[in-house]
């Protein structure tokens, strides 16, 4: 078995944390029985930590052999220890150069996949670069971020394989981004900080499903949140919403604490920065390289998990409920490639409307929370069009 | 700033920080006077059950103390006069530490045996009251850290870092957090 980890000792301590999870993945839970990965080789590309090593523990559980890549800065050292003693693949350490993770990617992709459940894209797009497609069925993106140049590649007509944008699938955004990315940004900057936020001024730029989130639990912890944008109705949207909305240089002045929520490059540029009072804090939520342009960050102005996603490079990641509702996504995603991938165009696919439908209705059920049923009135009512 | 919300805040943070749990759709049980952090637990989406009647007014679930503990996945400031009543999988907050700068305050030393900094009960109904005798050995008292300790005569066990599961009866577990951690 494919393994090369840091400290195989670790192994009880991520033991731990992963069975701590588990305990709040009940969704996960569910569906294992679902799945036929059986004699599949599935490469998993996610940040390595408790939650998506229960991931990669359902997909075994399912029949597959799984290899788990991660670069070092994302990577739980104890949680790799752990699933190469339940016997995952694992090639990822946190002391790895970046040229050691690539190679840990490219050997990832020579070992022959099937299915591919991806973070970021960047290891489809290593794939197509380096012609290392192989019999790779089709993949599975987790991100946003991710998925835009997939799209890109997709419209060039580049993309060889069938991508399912698990992102896009409302049990992911409508949590994952909002709850799960707003909340632990938060606290992941109060965490590393120590700022109190009753009283301050949290800017967030972006009001997307991400800076959604973000403002809504800083203001919960009770700053005074300035949204900033560049699409009208998002800005409409926050001005409803009871934010002050305005032009991120003009907000920098004030600002304690500032969110990058856009996923676009040069979003805090060093106009920016010079533009923040000493001691402010700037940190990014979700996150693309460059999102806060690096290089001379004024005095005084400290730059969060350098200019990284907050809460995957310095905290423990979203939430575990959030996490087992995107979990779930993926291993449905990557079950649907398994048994359909083959019959899909070479484009961006959205997850069946039934799959994301069934891991919602999973949840609710896990929460014994009871819906309503449309009665014969209703349905005709809405049957006449009217 | 008033020190209600340092201790909200601190409090929020810790309780995250330990269990990696989303507070939104938590039901919460917020014994004792905690008006700031009641508050703010529910501007974060949880459903916070409270005692006090006024606290309706506030957008509080009110519900007498022994049923909001019954109902609760979070209890904060829980006593072990609780136990009898806890939910499995609940999670106990024994007490909010104070605020202000780390060295400030005293935190209980981390593994000291749970509720031995004599927080009172709301109640003052002595533990086992409810007819639930102690199981097992009572334990050798404060076990070093990492090993869990021991609540009301029940041997803890270490779950992670700062999280200590007990088991109340058969299927029925409770986890208590290190607020000091």
């Amino acid at each position: 078995m494919l393994a090369d980890i840091r400290d195989a000792s670790l192994r009880t301590r991520g033991l731990e944390r992963i069975a701590w999870a588990r305990r709040s993945m009940p969704v996960l839970n569910a569906i294992v029985g679902e799945l036929d990965l059986t004699g599949r080789t599935v490469g998993l590309v996610l940040v390595l930590e408790p939650k998506t090593a229960n991931l990669a523990l359902t997909l075994r559980d399912a029949g597959a052999d799984v290899i788990v890549t991660c670069p070092a800065s994302e990577t739980a050292d104890d949680v790799a220890a752990a699933l190469v003693s339940e016997g995952v693949a694992v090639l990822a350490r946190s002391d790895a150069s970046p040229e050691r993770d690539r190679a840990f990617a490219l050997r990832m992709l020579r070992e022959g996949l099937d299915v591919l459940a991806d973070d970021g894209s960047r290891v489809v797009r290593l794939a197509h670069a380096e012609n290392l497609l192989g019999g790779l069925i089709g993949a599975a993106e987790e991100t946003t971020s991710g998925l835009r140049p997939l799209r890109v590649m997709a419209d060039r007509g580049e993309l060889r394989i069938p991508v399912l944008a698990v992102n896009d699938a409302r049990s992911k955004y409508l949590f994952d981004n909002v709850h799960g990315t707003g909340q632990s940004c938060v606290m992941a900057a109060l965490d590393l900080t120590g700022l109190q936020l009753a009283g301050a001024v949290c800017v967030v730029a972006g009001y997307g499903y991400v800076g959604q989130g973000v403002a809504r639990y800083a203001r919960a912890l009770g700053a005074r949140v300035v949204v900033t944008e560049v699409e009208p109705f998002a800005a409409l949207r926050a001005h409803h919403e009871g934010y002050e909305v305005r032009p991120l240089l003009d907000a920098c002045p004030d600002a304690d604490l500032v969110f990058s929520a856009t996923g676009v490059a040069h979003t805090v540029t060093r106009e920016h920065l010079r533009a923040l009072r000493p001691g402010a804090v700037v940190a990014v939520a979700g996150g693309v390289p460059d999102e806060v342009e690096a290089g001379d960050v004024p005095a005084g102005v400290t730059v969060l998990a350098e200019g990284e996603c907050v809460n995957c490079a310095a905290a423990e990641g979203n939430p575990i409920e959030i996490m087992d509702l995107s979990l779930a996504v993926q291993a449905l995603a990557v079950d649907h490639l398994v048994r359909r991938g083959s019959t899909m165009a070479p484009a961006v696919h959205l997850l069946p409307e039934e799959l994301d439908e069934r891991v919602a209705r999973l949840k609710l059920r896990a929460l014994g929370i009871g819906l309503d049923t449309p009665s014969a009135r209703q349905r005709e009512f809405l049957g006449r069009g009217l | 700033m008033s020190d209600g919300h340092r201790r909200a805040q601190a409090a929020i943070q810790t309780i995250l920080r330990l269990t990696n749990l989303l507070m939104a759709g938590k039901r919460v049980a917020v014994i004792g006077d905690e008006p700031e952090l009641a508050a703010r637990l529910r501007a974060m989406g949880a459903q916070t059950l409270l005692a006090d009647p006024a606290a309706a007014l506030r957008g509080h679930r009110v519900l007498a103390e022994d049923e909001a503990v019954a109902l609760a996945d979070l209890v904060i400031g829980a006593t072990e006069a609780h136990l009898p009543l806890l939910r499995d999988g609940a999670i106990l907050i024994p007490a909010v530490p104070p605020a202000g700068p780390p060295e400030a305050g005293e935190p209980p030393e981390a593994g000291e045996p749970y509720g031995t900094d004599g927080e009172p009960s709301g109640t003052g109904e002595p533990y086992g009251a409810d007819g639930e005798p102690p199981a097992g050995p009572s334990g050798t008292g404060g076990e070093p850290s990492g090993t869990g300790g021991v609540l009301a005569g029940l041997p803890g066990v270490r779950v992670r870092d700062g999280i200590t599961g007990y088991r109340l009866g058969p299927g029925r577990e409770v986890f208590v957090l290190d607020m000091s951690c």
